[in-house]
């Protein structure tokens, strides 16, 4: 071999060396990346799985509420109702919610109960997922005056309850209330609203101003250790 | 008020007394003339009793009142009530029916606000039915003087219905509602999380054995 041979491949050889070793430390940078993306990855996922779930709804439209203290406290002294407008109203036996879009199927009406309110405060809510309470110490559907409460599950261990659709309702929504006569009353859906279950306005249970109807169900956070959401998701609607 | 309601029910009575005068005996009431004269009279028994309950078992001076207002009320409605059975030849039952005799029962058996709530509760539901088979026997009897009473009674019971419901406005209004206890309905990041931690743990662990093989060789 010449020298000038042996020259050229030394140097060659030379090259080759250092592009491979370039090569090797790009690909030990990659790897050493990749056990921080990895961990980051690890991190994040730990912190998702640990999160408790949520039912979130964006209030909406408008909270036809007046003005009221939180439900407690000390009662304000009775107001002997104004004399008769004769419409009492009629107890509620059905809820009718529509279909959820064009083409979709209506969920199956839901039977309605009238219910009290426990020693505790807490309105009686029916065990049963699929049946809605009427608080019947309020306004009836067909009164003169005063919003009919209805409240329900948004869901139960069995599943979906009766006011889980009650959640997707868009505003303009029509809602149906079958009461015992027979007759049935239609309600325009007005507003959304969610509250903290420990802080729901009294005003939503009024017996008089304009008529209207009020639905109530849960969301916010779910405690699966307590079996209980965080908050009160309130829908609103007026007559039609 | 009380002005208002004493003239209310003193022209509701002489309503009564001068129909009955003036249309004696009708051939025969209608079924319907009957079921509103037992309903009606049953439903005043039941709420003189209820009443009574108030006064016995209630500390609130409100509830107590009312209670008192309701007996007197309703035992003149039914002195109207039973002679028009009397000149109609309707038998009336001398006792609640069975459901408000349980429900007597019932709420009599609880005490101190529980009593208030549940008899607050208890009377708006009451006074509804009785205005609701007033209606009906306005809308659908044929006894002029039988649906005369029917007309009459409804501002009383009105009135007795309003006061119940400005009382639950005052005591029962409900502090609050459970209405979910699954779960299903709320999204849940736990999935999501533990496929993220998952995925991140196998990059972890290809990336570490692949450093480690290179430092080795």
């Amino acid at each position: 071999m010449t020298p000038r041979a042996v020259l050229v491949t030394r140097v060659l050889g030379g090259a080759r060396r250092g592009a491979s070793q370039a090569w090797s430390r790009i690909a030990r940078l990659a790897l050493v990346l990749g056990v921080a993306v990895g961990l980051a990855a690890v991190g994040t996922g730990a912190y998702l799985a640990s999160q408790p779930a949520r039912l979130d709804i964006a209030d909406a439209g408008v909270a036809p509420l007046p003005p009221q203290p939180v439900a407690g406290g000390n009662p304000p002294p009775p107001t002997v109702a104004p004399p008769a407008a004769l419409a009492p109203g009629r107890a509620p036996v059905e809820l009718r919610l529509p279909a959820p879009g064009d083409g979709a199927v209506a969920p199956r009406p839901a039977a309605v109960v009238p219910v009290g309110v426990e020693p505790s405060g807490a309105l009686q809510v029916p065990a049963d997922g699929a049946v809605v309470g009427w608080w019947s110490s309020g306004a009836a559907p067909g009164g003169a005056q005063g919003a009919v409460v209805l409240a329900g599950h948004v869901d139960t261990a069995a599943g979906a309850g009766a006011m889980r659709q009650v959640l997707d309702l868009p505003l303009g929504s029509v809602v149906e209330v079958a009461d015992e006569a027979g007759g049935v009353l239609a309600y325009r859906v007005t507003g959304r609203e969610q509250f903290d279950k420990a802080a729901l306005p009294r005003g939503l249970f009024r017996a008089d101003g304009p008529p209207g109807l009020v639905l109530i169900t849960c969301g916010g956070t779910f405690d699966a250790r307590t079996g209980h959401y965080s908050d009160n998701v309130v829908v609103y609607a007026e007559p039609v | 008020m009380h002005v208002a309601r004493r003239t209310l029910i003193s022209l509701a009575a002489a309503l009564g007394i001068v129909i009955l005068a003036v249309l004696p005996a009708q051939a025969a009431p209608s079924q319907q003339d009957q079921n509103w004269l037992v309903t009606a009279h049953q439903g005043n028994l039941a709420e003189i009793a209820a009443g009574q309950a108030a006064l016995q078992q209630s500390s609130n001076a409100e509830i107590r009142d009312l209670g008192q207002m309701i007996i007197d009320d309703h035992q003149r409605l039914d002195a109207d009530v039973t002679a028009a059975a009397g000149q109609l030849g309707v038998t009336l039952p001398g006792t609640p029916n069975a459901t408000q005799q349980a429900e007597l029962a019932q709420v009599s058996g609880l005490t101190g606000e529980e009593f208030d709530r549940a008899w607050i509760a208890w009377q708006i539901t009451a006074h509804r039915q009785a205005l609701a088979a007033g209606e009906q026997e306005v809308a659908s009897g044929s006894d002029p003087a039988v649906k005369a009473l029917a007309a009459a009674a409804a501002p009383v019971i009105q009135s007795h219905l309003d006061m119940t419901l400005a009382l639950a406005q005052a005591y029962g209004v409900p502090t609050s509602v459970a209405a979910g206890n699954g779960g299903s309905a709320a999204e849940s990041s736990l999935g999501l999380g533990l496929g993220l931690a998952a995925g991140g743990l196998l990059v972890i662990v290809l990336s570490g054995a692949a450093l480690v093989r290179r430092a080795r060789a």
